[in-house]
């Protein structure tokens, strides 16, 4: 992990917040607990994530 | 787009994450015929769209295109064919509905079909211009060919 991928991480986590805030409506409305599919979206996007961050790193050392 | 900028893992999270959230509410919808209760005039507008058969076909298309932006293939024409559906969303949620979430889940649909149209479109930079001569899709090849450029060339 360089710096690169430490801050798209950060940047992720932080629109993964932002993502629960809005849905659940913590904070600033009537509290709904998350959905499946709010957690299909973050199962999804972070899971991608790691495998395209696992396959460069491969690409990387093969060089 | 370098992957040695963290753009790059940025868009492609924001890609994923968009793909997934159209592939499960097409799914959904496919699976159990699910149809958000949504208030006043806003719940009109979408039973309208059901008793017409649009809203079904939207969630369809949303399956394809959430397909499409999840397993990364044909992803721009993915976005530009969600689009509709997105600036659908975005003014029913923010300007109808209005709802403190919807007020939140108008913009969001909105940004992540905008920024990654933005993040993609660099790939149509050369056809966003004012003027453009008529070209079919399959004369394409043509399109890196000089001639081309005064509605001239042999067919």
């Amino acid at each position: 992990m360089d710096k690169t991928k430490w801050i798209a991480v950060a940047v992720c986590a932080a629109l993964t917040v932002a993502a629960f805030i809005g849905s659940t409506g913590l904070f600033y409305t009537e509290y709904r607990p998350i959905r499946n599919y709010d957690l299909v979206a973050f199962a999804g996007s972070w899971g991608g994530l790691i495998y395209m961050m696992i396959r460069d790193k491969n690409k990387k050392n093969r060089k | 787009m370098n992957s040695s900028s963290p753009w790059y893992y940025i868009i492609h999270w924001i890609r994923l994450y968009f793909g997934a959230h159209l592939l499960f509410s097409g799914i959904r919808f496919a699976v159990t015929g699910y149809v958000p209760p949504i208030p006043g005039l806003g719940g009109e507008w979408v039973q309208a769209n059901a008793d017409i058969y649009l809203y079904q076909a939207i969630k369809y298309l949303e399956i394809v295109t959430g397909a499409m932006l999840f397993f990364n293939r044909f992803t721009l024409l993915g976005l530009i064919l969600e689009f509709p559906a997105t600036v659908n969303i975005f003014w029913l949620n923010t300007f109808i509905v209005a709802t403190p979430r919807q007020l939140f889940t108008g913009p969001q649909e909105l940004f992540l079909n905008g920024i990654l149209l933005l993040a993609y479109s660099g790939w149509i930079y050369a056809a966003v211009k004012p003027k453009l001569e008529p070209l079919w899709l399959w004369d394409g090849p043509r399109a890196y060919k000089p001639e081309v450029q005064n509605g001239k060339f042999e067919d």
